[in-house]
């Protein structure tokens, strides 16, 4: 990692948030401790709510729909279809597409029933709308090389465009070993540049056995084996400003610190989104 | 009072006008002005920003608790949700007005006169977030609030939200301050970015209002520009809302300049002095505000060796000659306690009520009691909110009351050593000097000695505990002593002379004498309500006497308003050649 990380995000500079996730069949597996929830549905419905969030985020006044302060993309890797955008719909088939774009072209909305609190101590059921953008796909292999080649190529020609802009952020989505080697593809992406900063790549590792998750680790040290080593060599340093939203969560973290957790239950991976993408979402508009 | 407005307001470059979510306000009849800031992450925050300053400057948030402020807030966010209610909506509109709502800074401020004649007046500040209030006294910053200093601007301010559980949230990092005013002074509200850049300016020993004051529309256009291009300000929106307010014409003597608000120590010998002006027949009266000090003190880096604690308001450089300078406000570091006393904790707001408009804020909710912001060190907040009890009204009052206290007061013999730890001579008053004019039932004098030594001692040896404080300041406003006061002192009411303030001594304790010198306490009690768009509020203060005998009679060499333990505010000086009021001079009294 080099580079400031410091580009206000505009409308001219937009920001880009790029989702890679596995969908192979492991993903159909409940997580560790908690046999109600495929990890599949837990990841679809966390990124599918970050998308919401961004384009609520960008909606902020009455009539001029959401400003387009991010491009987004999600790229499936392992679904019989192989390597290639996750969107439904009428976004089928893009890779990066604009807030403008997300606002006008999601799947369907679902209404789902969320606990809220009845303002007396208790919890009420409410039905809130959820918009999704694409579904959750569970089957076949986990060619994560492919999923970052195509990440860098889609990429490539988006860091051109914007070249002022925050650098992209790519997170990568897994629950499993790669059956193609993703190290020199994941070197090649993070060593994208852009003026302010190359490439980032964030791992999360969601979890199948009841361990400890490991976040935010400084080194491999202490890293179960080969594989939560290579994700964690994989993964970006975290700038300095993301840092300190880590440790404002209260994680004691380093400046080795790298975007990425090992053995994540559910609650860690949704927090770990939370965390990787804030800063972005803060610095999105005129504050 | 006589006022001048100004507001600059520019766009975040590449947004027009009517895109800024920055919005200002202000009324040309009162001295009152608002600045806010929408949260661009929000929705419709331009409204609501605008909303917030329309409602400040139309009517005034009472702020004597919070549930006060939240419903103000909440009838400001009803008429937002009826605008957005009489929208319509697209569905990832109605979304986020469901989800988020809106959310916006807000700096609001409240100046009132004095009195007519008087050359100032005091102002009553509200602020929730990175927007800004400075003073300029003299040509140097006075006060700078909520933030004071540049590294404070940070990505997420507290906020006002059209939610009121959010803005509950929020409100333990509300500030109210209030602070005094003269002719001439200038107040300078504004967003983050033009305030980071003011403070940063300022800091690196700059007078941005110099720079800002010399700006119309055009060229601040022009200069903000040039700040964008060399990045020394953020692009976002930037507005500066000017106030300058200044008293109705006089014809007594100008404005007098800056000069050590210390009080000049008497000549052993000489005649009794107490440098402090009685009530002002005639003329108009300089405001006995430390000018010295703010309520926010900005930081300026010294020179010097840096202090690794910030300090309460480092002050503006100012006249350095004369006698040594006040402990307070004047050092960086925590608060120096008045000697004898502990250094404990500053103590958090007490008597002054932190209100704009409405009844007085108890003294647990006007500060001390919400969790320190966390934007501005602990002390400082006390700092501030201690500042508070300074009005001019005091000092217009306090050398009559001064005068009384001390003939009233015999003086203990024995000789006491410092102590950590403020220990009040037993029963100072128990036997009144016989040359006192003093009346009324013994038992209402005990309880009055007794009550107002448990609140002399709460407030010197204060560490914290409030329950203890406010259950002091319980005993000392029962309605048998607020009564028996005047009758013991030997009046029938102690009116200052200023229409709008009724001072009384609530009592007098000795800390420590000497066959010649002694170190006095007064707690004196103010009622003020000076402006019709306030009402009457009430500010306990406490008063540190030093005095030394000289011949027969006892004079006072210091005068010192004793706010904290560790917390002591210069009495302003009393300039006799240039003022006709006479000087009060403690009654005589045999030792």
């Amino acid at each position: 990692m080099s580079g400031s990380y410091m580009a206000e995000i505009s409308r001219k500079d937009p920001a880009c948030i790029l989702f890679l996730l596995d969908q192979s069949s492991s993903m159909s597996d409940p997580f560790a401790g908690d046999a109600a929830t495929r990890k599949a549905d837990v990841a679809a419905d966390a990124i599918n709510k970050l998308l919401m969030n961004l384009v609520l985020r960008c909606t902020q006044n009455i009539g001029e729909g959401p400003r387009n302060y991010f491009d987004v993309g999600v790229i499936g890797y392992g679904s019989r279809r192989g390597v290639g955008p996750a969107f439904g719909g009428a976004l089928t088939g893009r890779t990066l597409v604009s807030i403008n774009d997300l606002a006008t072209g999601h799947l369907r909305v679902e209404e789902r029933t969320k606990k809220v609190s009845d303002g007396a101590g208790g919890l009420v059921d409410t039905v809130v709308r959820f918009p999704v953008w694409f579904d959750p796909i569970a089957d076949n292999g986990t060619p994560m090389r492919e999923a970052l080649q195509l990440a860098a190529s889609t990429l490539q020609p988006w860091m051109a465009e914007h070249k002022q802009s925050y650098p992209p952020i790519v997170i990568n989505i897994t629950d499993g070993e790669p059956n193609t080697d993703p190290a020199s593809a994941a070197s090649a992406l993070t060593k994208l540049n852009a003026a302010d900063g190359d490439v980032l790549l964030y791992n999360i590792h969601l979890s199948g056995v009841s361990s400890t998750a490991i976040l935010f680790p400084g080194s491999s040290t202490g890293l179960p084996d080969a594989f939560a080593r290579m994700l964690f060599e994989m993964s970006s340093v975290l700038p300095p400003r993301i840092q300190q939203e880590v440790k404002a969560e209260g994680y004691s973290v380093d400046d080795a610190a790298r975007g990425f957790i090992f053995n994540a239950d559910s609650a860690a991976f949704i927090q770990f989104l939370d965390i990787g993408t804030r800063l972005v979402l803060q610095a999105g508009g005129d504050r | 009072m006589q006022l001048s407005y100004s507001v600059l307001r520019l766009p975040k470059e590449g947004n027009t006008l009517d895109q800024c979510e920055d919005a200002a306000a202000y009324s040309s009849e009162f001295g009152i002005a608002a600045v806010s800031d929408g949260a661009s992450s929000a929705f419709e925050s331009g409204r609501w920003a605008h909303l917030l300053t329309r409602a400040f400057v139309d009517r005034p948030p009472p702020t004597s608790s919070d549930a006060e402020v939240l419903d103000w807030v909440g009838q400001v966010s009803a008429e937002w949700s009826a605008s957005m209610a009489a929208s319509k909506l697209t569905f990832y509109e109605e979304m986020k007005v469901d989800s988020e709502g809106s959310a916006a800074t807000l700096v609001g401020v409240f100046l009132e006169e004095a009195v007519p004649e008087a050359d100032g007046g005091t102002w009553q500040c509200m602020a929730l977030g990175d927007s800004c209030l400075f003073q300029i006294s003299e040509g140097e910053l006075a006060t700078a609030m909520p933030l004071v200093e540049s590294a404070q601007f940070g990505q997420n301010p507290p906020l006002f939200y059209t939610q009121r559980d959010l803005t509950e949230r929020d409100l333990a990092s509300l500030d109210l301050v209030k602070g005094v005013w003269h002719s001439g002074d200038s107040f300078l509200l504004m967003t983050d970015a033009i305030a980071a850049w003011f403070l940063r300016d300022y800091e690196d020993g700059g007078k941005p209002w110099d720079v800002l004051a010399e700006l119309d529309a055009d060229s601040f256009a022009a200069f903000v520009a040039d700040l964008r291009r060399l990045k020394r300000i953020r692009n976002d929106d930037v507005t500066i809302v000017r106030l300058e307010p200044a008293a109705a014409p006089v014809t007594g003597p100008p404005h007098r300049p800056a000069e050590p608000r210390r009080h000049r120590r008497t000549k052993s010998g000489g005649r009794p002095q107490v440098p402090v002006g009685g009530p002002a027949p005639s003329g108009p009266t300089h405001p006995p505000t430390d000018r010295t000090r703010s309520p926010h003190g900005p930081n300026r880096p010294s020179p010097g060796p840096s202090h690794p604690t910030p300090g309460p308001a480092r002050l503006p450089s100012g006249p350095t000659s004369g006698p040594p300078r006040p402990p307070s406000g004047l050092t960086s570091g925590p608060p120096r306690p008045p000697s004898g006393a502990t250094s404990g904790p500053p103590r958090p707001p007490s008597g002054p009520p932190q209100t704009l408009s409405g009844p007085p804020r108890s003294p647990g909710e006007a500060g001390s009691a919400r969790p320190p912001s966390g934007r501005r060190p602990a002390h400082l907040r006390a700092a501030a909110l201690m500042q508070t009890r300074r009005t001019f009204v005091v000092a217009l009052s306090l050398g009559l009351l001064i005068g009384i206290a001390i003939g009233w007061t015999t003086w203990g013999s024995s000789t006491s050593s410092p102590s950590p730890v403020i220990t009040l001579s037993p029963s100072p008053i128990a036997t009144p000097s016989p040359s006192s004019t003093l009346g009324g039932p013994p038992s209402a004098e005990e309880e009055v000695q007794a009550a107002a030594r448990q609140f002399v001692l709460a407030m010197v040896n204060f560490h914290g505990d409030l329950s203890e404080y406010e259950s002091s300041l319980r005993a000392l406003s029962t309605p048998a002593l607020a009564e028996s006061l005047p009758k013991l002192l030997g009046l029938g009411s102690l009116t200052s002379g200023s229409a709008d303030s009724n001072g009384r001594v609530i009592s007098s304790a000795v800390d420590s004498s000497t066959d010649s010198t002694a170190v006095v306490y007064l707690v004196v009690d103010q009622e003020v309500a000076t402006a019709p768009a306030f009402h009457s509020h009430q500010q306990i203060l406490l008063i540190r006497l030093e005095m030394a005998l000289s011949g027969t009679s006892w004079q006072t060499n210091e005068i010192m308003f004793v706010n904290s333990a560790g917390q002591m505010l210069p009495q302003p000086t009393s300039d006799t050649s240039s003022s006709p009021r006479p000087s009060v001079s403690p009654t005589d009294h045999g030792t």
